[in-house]
């Protein structure tokens, strides 16, 4: 049996179920070189707090792995389903109910390795905060962004904004 | 809480790909680098589409600050002295499209002339063409383009004796056939193109297999309202014979003779995958075993019978559609064995009898999708599960007659397998 093992940046170790690897492009591509019984480590810049949230993320969804890779029907077809931010499995929305402060890194860990369930997870739910926020300063203040426009240029950019509006 | 302002500009641009328009317009007030993301060429190439309304003026007052390349132009109603005089700042609004899609509601319709005159736009960026209604005109010699990046184009259109095109780029055409005339207009590209789709209307179209397409690799074909007849079997055969160098078919057909089937697939040894779609009648696979380089096949037909067939390469194989309101009927589910590269089995809206399904397991099959089944019940499903012993991951959706708990039981039986299932919404059948 082969086993899978992430070292996250501060040197913790997180064992991983074999079929866990398949979410993730990465660890996959990491573990296809290996032999079957070998122990395979993986290096990856990623806190452990981060990195604990998404084994946990991943053993939550260890049951719907289908591969879509070479299925040639799929009822839930990426192109079909785009901009429609209310579609997210109501596991993940427990599972990110309140984990607003880590969404961010939550998201950069996906994306470094690659797992496009958990990318497109995060970003919806994003999307989602910045949908019910009713103004720009309260986006700002949801997820903690600073100004950096000075008055004339924010003029500048509500002008031309005015005119998008128009189209 | 996280600090947002160091967000890496690729994941902004998934998060904004979520959101629409709507949404979107007043965001790029909240930081600089938001803006940068939310106006950068690559994003509004990905996400917006200048849609303009021919009838309405554009506001002169107001100067497009950026460059839209994706242009969906509409052009319905009578055409007024001050719509022309609004399309005319388009130039200056689109300076170098590269997808245009245009809207052309009337027949003669003097703006449209004026946009093959490259008036309007200028056609010679356009990659990607997609026209809809009518490119009839009054004029006395027919209208004639040339473009030169075109490599797409997609054409619902009568009328179309009145249009010359000339795109010595073009690779990709999708063509809705009204009259013989759209066969003329496909003649002149014939050598050219790498992937044709045409779908026939009620007009016969023996003229059609008369084409040599040399080049092509993927050729759909739709032709729902008719079957492929004995009376066009020898000119539909030559036209098959001819095109050995396709890889990919489609072909949906109101039914399909067994004596066609048998020749067409002797003659296309080369291709990869399939499309055959019948609204009546049986297919044999055993006509087409003579495609042993088949990866990927998809069948939709009332009845399929698998037996007689050996497809030593076939990875995914998918049968029946939910478009097929009796559902398909397998016949010898057993040969499945034969094949012995399969590891993708998708079922949609299909009959089997459970009893035929005890005999040979097949144990190349590691993935199965099982949408639409018909009153799948759990003894039903778990002689599927048994019949296919290697199966790792399951998916099930829109089955009546199979509840959570059912499948809670099967985890437990099988705790290797992993099983993705949606209550079907209604209840049982």
């Amino acid at each position: 049996m082969r086993t899978i093992q992430l070292i996250s940046s501060d040197n913790e170790f997180f064992v991983i179920e074999e079929h866990l690897a398949t979410l993730s492009e990465h660890i996959k591509a990491c573990v296809e070189d290996a032999d079957a019984d070998e122990t395979v480590l993986i290096f990856l810049p990623i806190h452990s707090a981060i990195l604990s949230k998404v084994v946990q993320w991943a053993n939550i969804h260890k049951d719907d792995l289908i591969p879509i890779l070479d299925i040639g029907y799929d009822s839930d077809n990426d192109d079909t389903v785009e901009k429609c931010t209310n579609n997210i499995d109501p596991k993940d929305v427990d599972f990110l109910k309140d984990q607003k402060d880590i969404l961010m890194d939550l998201g950069e860990a996906a994306v470094v390795l690659k797992m496009k369930k958990l990318t497109k997870v995060v970003c919806k739910t994003v999307a989602n905060i910045i949908k019910n926020s009713k103004s720009v300063e309260e986006i700002r203040d949801t997820l903690n962004i600073k100004c950096d426009f000075t008055p004339a240029e924010e003029e500048q950019v509500r002008r031309e904004n005015g005119f998008l509006g128009n189209i | 809480m996280a600090n947002f302002n160091h967000m890496p500009n690729e994941i902004l641009e998934l998060i904004f790909d979520n959101l629409d328009f709507r949404s979107r317009r007043n965001l790029t007030l909240v930081c600089q680098r938001w803006d940068a993301v939310l106006l950068s060429d690559r994003f509004i190439n990905r996400n917006v589409l200048l849609a303009l309304d021919g009838n309405r003026m554009l506001d002169p007052k107001h100067t497009l600050y950026r460059y839209y390349p994706n242009l969906s132009l509409r052009l319905n109603g009578p055409a007024s002295s001050e719509s022309a005089k609004s399309l005319r700042t388009l130039p200056s609004v689109v300076p170098s499209p590269t997808c245009v899609r245009l809207h052309v509601a009337q027949p003669n319709d003097p703006r449209w002339v004026a946009i093959c005159e490259e008036q309007f736009i200028n056609l010679r960026t356009v990659d990607t063409l997609h026209v809809v209604g009518s490119v009839r005109s009054d004029q006395r010699r027919p209208l004639s383009l040339r473009m030169d990046r075109l490599h797409t184009l997609k054409l619902e259109v009568v009328g179309i004796e009145d249009f010359r095109l000339r795109a010595p780029n073009l690779r990709h055409l999708h063509m809705v056939v009204h009259s013989e005339e759209h066969l003329d207009f496909l003649l002149q590209f014939i050598n050219q193109l790498h992937s044709l789709s045409v779908v026939f209307g009620s007009k016969e179209s023996y003229y059609f297999y008369n084409l040599k397409l040399s080049n092509l690799r993927h050729l759909s074909i739709d032709r729902r309202l008719k079957g492929m007849t004995k009376s066009e079997q020898n000119i539909s055969i030559a036209f098959f014979k001819r095109s050995v160098h396709l890889e990919r078919l489609e072909l949906t057909v109101k039914f399909i003779d067994s004596y066609v089937l048998h020749t067409i697939a002797d003659k296309l040894t080369q291709l990869v995958e399939l499309t055959l779609q019948v609204a009546e009648g049986t297919i044999e696979l055993g006509h087409i075993a003579m495609l042993t380089r088949l990866e990927r096949l998809r069948i939709v037909a009332s009845r399929v019978n698998l037996q007689n067939v050996h497809l030593p390469v076939l990875r995914s194989l998918v049968l029946g559609s939910t478009e097929l309101g009796t559902g398909t009927y397998l016949e010898g589910i057993e040969c499945l064995m034969t094949f012995t590269r399969l590891s993708t089995l998708t079922l949609v809206n299909v009959k089997i009898y459970p009893e035929v399904l005890q005999l040979t397991p097949t144990y190349s099959v590691e993935r199965m999708v099982l949408t639409h089944y018909r009153r799948l019940e759990e003894n039903h499903l778990h002689i599927l599960v048994k019949r296919f012993p290697a199966i790792r991951w399951l998916r099930i959706s829109n089955c009546h007659g199979l509840y959570q708990r059912e499948i809670d039981k099967l985890k437990r039986m099988l705790p290797k397998l992993a099983v993705a299932f949606d209550e079907a919404k209604s209840d049982r059948l």
